[in-house]
Formats: C-alpha cells, sequence, structure tokens
C-alpha cells in the first residue's frame, strides 16, 4: 500500500516538473522575447508645417494631462472639457478643440509633451488652456497607509519643478491664453488617515502658489466639492462621475468668465 | 539507487512530516480563500452604497464606453510607444470582461491561485519546504541511525543522494498540493474560472526601469503555469541550501532556526538596504521572481530576472557540491 503511494508521488514529480519545466522557459521567454513593437510613431509622418484650422473667430480650447483632462469615468465620454466647451459655446459662439488627455499621465510625462513641436503649435493657437496633472504622480505613493515625509517631500518637489517647467513652456508659445489648473481630491476618504489628507492639502496649496504667481493662470480646486458627495465619484471608484465632471465644469466656468469675455473681446477687437 | 530513494520515501512519509505540511497548507489556502470572498463581498457593498441597484448595468456600459475611448486614444498621434502598448493590451483585456459581462473586480479560481502563489513563493512557501528539508539529515544524527546507515556497503554519496532525491520529490509535491489546493479552495468560493482570462506580461526591466513596451496578453492558465515554474525553481533552490545548512549543523532545529533567521533577514534587507549594492547577490532577495512577470518588481539596481535566477542557480549548485563533499569526508563520531 505505502509502496504504491510512493509511485503516485513520483509519477506526480515527472510529471510535474516537466510542467513546471515548460513553464520556466515560457517565463523566460515572455521577459526577452521582443515581439515588433506594437505601432510605429507616427507623429513623425505628420507635416509640422501643417497649421491647425484656420478660423480667426473660434475659440480654441486645448486639455492637457491626466486621465481627469481626458475624462475618463464619465458614463458620457465628455470630460469636464467637454461640459466646460458646451458652457463656452453659450458665450462665445463655435468652440474648437484639442484634447491631450492620456490616463495615467505623470508629470515627467507631461514636460516630454510639451516639449514636442507638434503639442507647442497646439498651445500657441489655443485660447484656453485646461491643465490636470499630478494626480498619478501623488498616487506613486502609500497612501492607504502611512507616507514618509521624505517620500512626500521627494515626489512633491519634483512634480513642482516638472509643473514650472510645463507652464514655463506653455507660456513661451503662448503668453496671454488663460490656463487653469485642476486642483486633487480625495477619492478615498474611508480609506487615507488624517496625516495622509493633511499632505494632500500641502499638495494643493504648493500648486496653488506655483499657479497663481503666473500671469493669467487659475488654480481651480475640488477638493471640497468631493469631499461629502461621494456620487460625483464614477463607478470605478477613483475619477468623477459625468455629475462630477459637470461641476469641475461649472467651476471653470464661474471662476474664467470674465477672462473669457476679454479674451473674446480681444480677438474681435484684432479681426 | 532506486530502492534507496524509495526507502527515504518511506521514511519521510511514515515520519509524518510530510502530511503536517500539508495540513498547514490546506488550512491557510482556505483561510485566505475565505478572506478573500469575504473582501470581495464587502466591495460589493460599497459599490452598491454608493450607486445604487441597477450598478451591474452600469458597469457594462462603463466597460464599453472605457473601449471605445481607448480606441480612440489608439488613433492619437500624440500618445508616445510605452503607453501605446498599454493601451493595446488593456483593450483586449476589457473586451473579454464585457464579451462575458463580468466585473473586473470579481475575484476567480484562476486569479486567486496566481495571487495565493505570488504571495507565497518568497517567504511562506520557503517556510514549508525549509521544514520538510531541516531534518532529512539531521534526524539521522539525533536519532542516532546515522551509525547504520553509514555502515551499510553504499557508499556515502549514494546514501546522501537518495535523500536529496527524495527531498525534491517532496519539494515538488508541495508546489502541486499548493496549486491543487488553491485551485479546489477557489473553485468552492468563487466557481471554476477565468482560467481564460487575458493577463499582462511582458514588462522587460530597462536600466533600472519598468518597459512596457512590449507588453502583451496571456491567458491566465499559461501565465499560472510560468508563475509555479518559477516559483518551483525558488522552493527547489530553498531545498538545497537548506539540505547543506542541515548536513553541516546535524540538527534539525538548528538548521531550520539559521534558514528561517536568514528568511526574515532577507526581507528586513530588502525593504531597508536597498542602496546597498551587495544585498542583490544574496539568495534571500532573489526569491520573488514571479513579480518580474507581473511588472511589480522593485529591484535593486542591475537585478532582472535572468540575474535572480542565475544567483539561486549558483546558490543552489553550490550548497548542493558542498553538502556532498561534507557529508563524505566528515567524521562521523556518534
Amino acid at each position: 500500500m505505502l509502496r504504491k503511494i510512493i509511485y503516485g508521488l513520483m509519477a506526480v514529480t515527472v510529471f510535474s516538473t516537466l510542467v513546471y519545466i515548460v513553464g520556466f522557459g515560457w517565463a523566460f521567454w515572455i521577459t526577452y522575447n521582443e515581439p515588433e513593437p506594437i505601432s510605429q510613431i507616427i507623429e513623425d509622418e505628420v507635416d509640422e508645417e501643417e497649421p491647425l484650422a484656420e478660423a480667426p473667430s473660434t475659440f480654441r480650447v486645448l486639455a492637457l494631462g491626466d486621465s481627469l483632462a481626458k475624462g475618463t469615468g464619465d458614463e458620457m465620454g465628455m470630460g469636464y472639457s467637454g461640459y466646460f466647451n458646451q458652457l463656452l459655446g453659450e458665450i462665445v459662439g463655435v468652440v474648437e478643440y484639442e484634447n491631450l488627455g492620456i490616463d495615467g499621465m505623470v508629470s515627467t510625462e507631461l514636460v516630454e509633451l510639451v516639449k514636442k513641436e507638434i503639442v507647442q503649435t497646439a498651445i500657441l493657437e489655443a485660447d484656453i488652456i485646461l491643465l490636470s496633472i499630478g494626480g498619478n504622480d501623488m498616487r506613486t505613493l502609500p497612501v492607504f497607509q502611512t507616507v514618509s515625509p521624505v517620500d512626500f517631500m521627494e515626489t512633491k518637489d519634483s512634480y513642482l519643478e516638472n509643473l514650472e517647467e510645463i507652464l514655463q513652456i506653455i507660456r513661451e508659445h503662448n503668453p496671454e491664453a488663460p490656463v487653469a489648473k485642476l486642483g486633487l481630491y480625495n477619492p478615498f476618504p474611508d480609506f487615507t488617515d488624517e496625516a495622509t489628507v493633511e499632505l494632500l492639502h500641502q499638495w494643493n496649496f504648493e500648486t496653488l502658489r506655483a499657479v497663481e504667481g503666473r500671469n493669467q493662470m487659475v488654480f481651480v480646486p475640488t477638493f471640497d466639492l468631493f469631499k461629502y458627495n461621494p456620487g460625483l465619484i464614477s463607478m470605478d471608484m477613483l475619477h468623477p462621475s459625468a455629475e462630477g465632471y459637470k461641476s469641475i465644469a461649472q467651476r471653470h466656468m464661474d471662476i474664467l468668465k470674465e477672462l473669457i469675455k476679454q479674451t473674446k473681446h480681444h480677438s474681435t477687437i484684432i479681426e | 539507487m532506486f530502492r534507496l530513494v524509495e526507502n527515504e520515501l518511506k521514511k519521510t512519509l511514515l515520519r509524518k512530516r510530510l502530511w503536517v505540511v500539508l495540513a498547514i497548507l490546506a488550512i491557510l489556502t482556505v483561510l485566505f480563500g475565505y478572506g478573500e470572498q469575504y473582501r470581495a463581498d464587502r466591495m460589493e457593498h460599497r459599490i452598491t452604497r454608493r450607486l445604487g441597484e441597477n450598478q451591474e448595468i452600469d458597469q457594462m456600459t462603463l466597460l464599453g464606453q472605457q473601449i471605445s475611448d481607448i480606441k480612440r486614444q489608439l488613433d492619437n498621434p500624440y500618445i508616445p510607444e510605452q503607453r501605446r502598448s498599454t493601451l493595446a493590451v488593456q483593450v483586449e483585456q476589457l473586451e473579454y470582461y464585457l464579451e462575458r459581462g463580468i466585473n473586473p473586480f470579481t475575484p476567480s479560481a484562476a486569479g486567486f491561485t496566481k495571487t495565493y502563489m505570488e504571495n507565497l513563493v518568497s517567504l511562506f512557501l520557503p517556510l514549508l519546504i525549509i521544514i520538510l528539508a531541516c531534518d532529512m539529515v539531521s534526524v539521522e544524527f539525533t536519532e542516532g541511525s546515522v551509525k547504520l546507515l553509514l555502515t551499510t556497503p553504499v557508499p556515502r554519496w549514494k546514501v546522501l543522494m537518495s535523500k536529496y532525491m527524495a527531498l525534491l520529490i517532496m519539494t515538488t509535491i508541495v508546489v502541486v498540493a499548493t496549486g491543487i489546493l488553491s485551485i479546489v479552495v477557489s473553485t468552492y468560493y468563487f466557481g471554476f474560472n477565468g482560467f481564460t482570462m487575458p493577463i499582462t506580461t511582458g514588462f522587460k526591466i530597462i536600466e533600472g526601469s519598468l518597459d512596457t513596451s512590449f507588453v502583451q496578453n496571456i491567458p491566465q492558465w499559461q501565465y499560472l503555469i510560468m508563475v509555479y515554474g518559477l516559483s518551483w525553481f525558488v522552493a527547489i533552490s530553498i531545498a538545497t541550501i537548506t539540505f547543506l545548512v542541515s548536513v553541516i549543523v546535524k540538527s534539525s532545529a538548528v538548521a531550520m532556526g539559521v534558514m528561517m533567521s536568514l528568511l526574515v533577514g532577507g526581507t528586513f534587507l530588502g525593504f531597508f538596504a536597498s542602496d546597498w549594492p551587495i544585498v542583490k547577490y544574496l539568495f534571500m532577495i532573489n526569491m520573488k521572481l514571479p513579480d518580474y512577470l507581473s511588472g511589480a518588481m522593485q529591484p535593486i539596481e542591475g537585478m532582472t530576472l535572468a540575474f535572480s535566477v542565475a544567483i539561486l542557480a549558483i546558490w543552489t549548485l553550490v550548497s548542493f557540491v558542498l553538502s556532498f563533499v561534507i557529508f563524505t569526508k566528515q567524521d562521523v563520531l556518534v
């Protein structure tokens, strides 16, 4: 009887060893094999001389940054830039917009993006720029546990450096268009402790200082909007829902309305 | 040789150590399975509380929207290369969920089995292996049977080899048992599903940071075999090193103590001394092999899958050779 068990065990061992060796080999193959990259880099093929559509009376909006700029989490797919453009249309008429929001974008990636000629052309031609960045930088910290002050400072300082560079580049290519920088909210009120929320406030505060110090730039806070309104958060429990995005867009409009009227006024005078 | 190995196995099975280890494993798996189910239920409650009863339908809408959204992004010429490949594999995964109408966050048997081993391989699985391995040789000394063993006409190295083979067999059995137990338990809790789900892998570490340009999806069953293959390799490595320690110290308790301290000490070193390059040559630091596959690896500079495997292989080989040299040459005074 014992002998049968032993033979059984040996058989299982031999079989599974073979399976494991196969698995081991696959693991190496998948890590070191280099298939065709998924796509070619398209941007080199785009004619960089070609300007965006000419329409002097059109108001142009440029949205830059992460998933919030893009509108992830909105069941309608609009995002705050979409709703903002609607509200804007009621004031200025025809609105053209370019949305360069990318999920998961961190500040270092945005710095790279705004250095591209194509994007700088878009910045040049924009009448308003909506900026959302930093959320993903913050998410590299262990916000569900205690964040070490040193890690936080490093992450924050590096993000602020990048933010300065981004704002600088924007102003270099477009000296006057209003820029609205979205502030961060806390999507995890049940899972974060006071100390971490305090860090979030600090992050927002220093962002505010960096932004407000510049000509025609404004910081748009969102922390208060979401604090007691869980319905404004999407089903993915991270991004805003359609309602959330609408609130953000309305807030942008409330803040920027006068500036927009001046800008529109300005461009009609030129014509 | 075959008879010797058979004999060693018989001794081990009768000694009940293997059964104790398997029992611990079974209990732990059930506990983990229950914990996972509990967590998933609470998550479900929390979502329902926030969003109301028709979240099921809304989730499918959200998925659909995410998919068309990503497809639009792929057309966008501004996207950097790395992000493009990440997006392409994301679409595949989302389409899988949408076609089957499943919520991406629900646990599955296959998902549980994968995560379970990914978590066990660096500490708990080695612990079990150490329990088995530490007394392969030591027990003969503590029970005094080493005299009988070495006075037979069988050469010493064959005696040791048969023990080593028996150890390898038991190690493999434990890894197999982990897989089978987790599949059985998770099927009970979550249903027999998730094996065809696409899992993203193909992460590379280039110059110390994660490169996602070559990511691709593979079915979860294949991914599972890869994870278990790597974990088995780690288990064999630990078993061999413990074997060596057992030969040297001749006491099960000391062998177990030494190995466990090394393991736990290694985990701490990994946290606190990650800037110290020497640390990456220790075997304890190189045990999280499945993390290379999932892109979760936080390596010390210079660590890649090939590197970690090579380090473990060297430690295993040296331990193997040393244990034989020591055992055959040492004077046995009982």
